[in-house]
């Protein structure tokens, strides 16, 4: 696993009556990813502190144009479980969460569940996230940044390299309000 | 004899192959639990035999040559430009980097094909026309391009120049061609592959490690250093302490020619014993000089047999291929090839050879225009490919080879 050296200003007031603050967590990922992925945490609910989940190897399958998919690994480390509901990027016009069943790739309107002390791997022919309606060429060797939405209400940033990739040509049968 | 560190590396080998070690706590990357699975007894040899990929210079040209390795050459796609050249470098590097380490780069479809790096190394070299697209003409050093031509070159255009080098080496063939594999996928938007070819030597424990390579015709070959770790090394391949007239962006990094020196092993079986080891000037059986006892030994280019004949002849490879000053100083390596040429063809033998120095234009080619005018080795060996690269400096954690350049 990353070695993750997690520094996260943990002492944030709980009785500071619900001010949003963010905290970000760093995950420096040794000996697989040069680069490093971001995690950022946004405090929106004075109950509890939420749940820091860590991303390792994100990338995105590099497209000109209309959809493609993202992949990581996503570990939820804490005591809370944690579902990853949506979320948004820059460079498209919306995300979708999906799964693949029977070869064909279709929205997964739950959301990814992390449970406590687990790790949901992203990855090709299975859970996974889609930039629909690119907004421009995602190009190998770019980075793509997506926000993802929990059910707690706080975010996720997740920054994924982008790499020319032949398989994850999944059929992709819109439901749910996706089409592109 | 073999050497103390040759010794001490064969020992500690070995005995960490019959401790049977367990695996490593530490890994890292997607799909750990599958690494860990197979890391195994392996120990001291194939899993955890990892070169450092980081460092001020490219770990391939600084590190002990592995048994394998596969040379790729590359062109630049049209429309490739610094931009993509940049990015391309980036992802050569950070997946060249989790191979090295025995991890799975990103979107790598045979992950569990990265999990035994066996001493792994990527390095990268750069042509003329990489350094002119990613920084300009005024960026080329001065050496960078076709060498002058020889009398003895029959080079195939096919197998000449190139854009963009990757050497992948190994002390394991599948990871070589995993790594190779990785890489010409991650490249495929910015370069298109011009030629490669796979390399080889003994097998890992086949001989005791560093023993110099033998070639295809018998011969011990690369006796002459300096070799990696020499005092000669830093200076003559990185031109340190010299005033080597280089761009500054390859500070830390070196030339680099490659020859493709086809052999013929045909003609070369009517040549007896004697004359073989006269056409070298060293003995077969160790690689001494005809004038010692010991591979190492210092060669007497002035004594004469009881004819009053050179002992190492005037037309000697030895003798002819010789620094002749200081500057001419440069180190070489070399691996064997041998390809099928097609249905009804004899198979191409011979030699990868590296040249690396500072500047080819005055440690090489000097050294090739003797070797050119006479060298009996000449009869046998014909140079059919040829090119000229530039070997960037490394980098460190969170760099990218090249990125001295652009």
């Amino acid at each position: 696993m990353p070695s993750a050296g997690i520094d996260v200003g943990l002492s944030i007031g709980l009785t500071d009556n619900c001010v949003r603050k963010e905290i970000m967590t760093t995950t420096t990922t040794t000996m697989f990813l040069a680069t490093s992925t971001v995690a950022a945490l946004a405090l929106s609910g004075c109950q509890t502190p939420p749940a820091q989940l860590e991303v390792s190897g994100a990338w995105a399958k590099a497209a000109d144009e209309g959809m493609t998919g993202v992949f990581a690994e996503i570990s939820n480390p804490s005591n809370q479980s944690v579902t990853i509901v949506g979320g948004e990027s820059e460079a498209a016009n919306r995300i979708e969460l999906h799964e693949v069943a029977d070869g064909v790739m279709r929205e997964k309107p739950e959301g990814f569940a992390l449970a406590a002390q687990s790790t949901h791997v992203l990855e090709p022919g299975a859970d996974h996230i889609m930039l629909m309606g690119l907004n421009g060429p995602l190009e190998p060797g770019e980075t793509v940044s997506i926000t993802l939405e929990l059910d707690s209400g706080d975010t996720l940033e997740v920054v994924a390299d982008v790499r020319d990739f032949a398989a994850a040509n999944e059929e992709y049968v819109p439901g749910h309000g996706g089409e592109e | 004899m073999a050497s103390p560190r040759v010794s001490r590396r064969a020992l500690v080998q070995g005995a960490a192959i019959s401790a049977g070690l367990v695996g490593l706590g530490a890994a890292g990357g997607v799909g750990t639990s599958t690494a860990l699975a197979r890391r195994d007894a392996q120990q001291g040899w194939g899993s955890d035999a990892t070169v450092p990929f980081y460092g001020p210079h490219q770990a391939g040209i600084v590190a002990v040559a592995p048994a394998f390795a596969r040379y790729l050459t590359f062109d630049l796609l049209p429309g490739t430009t610094a931009e993509g050249i940049r990015r391309m470098l980036r992802i050569i590097t950070e997946d060249s980097a989790a191979l090295a380490a025995g991890n799975s780069p990103l979107a790598d479809s045979e992950p569990e094909l990265a999990h035994i790096p066996a001493n792994l190394t990527v390095t990268l070299g750069f042509g003329r026309e990489l350094v002119v697209r990613a920084a300009g003409p005024g960026a080329v050093p001065s050496w960078l391009g076709p060498l002058p031509a020889f009398t003895v070159d029959r080079l195939e255009p096919r197998y000449t120049g190139g854009d963009l080098l990757v050497i992948v080496q190994s002390d394991d063939p599948l990871s070589v061609s995993h790594a190779a594999r990785v890489i010409t996928r991650q490249t495929q938007s910015f370069v298109a592959p011009r030629w490669s070819l796979d390399g080889f030597r003994r097998s890992p424990g086949a001989a005791p490690s560093g023993t110099t390579m033998r070639n295809l015709f018998g011969q011990v070959d690369g006796t002459q250093g300096p070799h990696p770790g020499d005092e000669a090394f830093a200076r003559s391949v990185f031109g340190e302490g010299v005033n080597t007239g280089n761009p500054a962006w390859l500070a830390g990094g070196t030339g680099f020619v490659l020859r493709r020196i086809a052999m013929d092993l045909d003609t070369w079986d009517e040549v007896d014993r004697h004359d073989r080891e006269r056409a070298v000037g060293r003995r077969l059986d160790n690689g001494a000089p005809l004038t010692g006892e010991h591979e190492h030994d210092a060669a007497d280019f002035s004594a004469r047999d009881n004819r009053g004949l050179p002992v190492i002849p005037d037309f000697a490879h030895m003798r002819r291929a010789r620094a002749t000053s200081a500057q001419e100083v440069f180190a070489r390596r070399g691996y064997n090839y041998e390809v099928e040429q097609g249905v009804g063809d004899r198979p191409e033998a011979g030699l990868l050879f590296e040249a690396i120095g500072y500047d080819p234009s005055k440690q090489f080619v000097p050294t090739q225009r003797r070797l050119d005018q006479m060298d009996m080795m000449n009869l046998w060996i014909t140079p059919v490919g040829s090119a000229v690269y530039a070997i960037p400096p490394g980098c460190e954690p969170g760099g990218y080879i090249g990125q001295t350049l652009v």
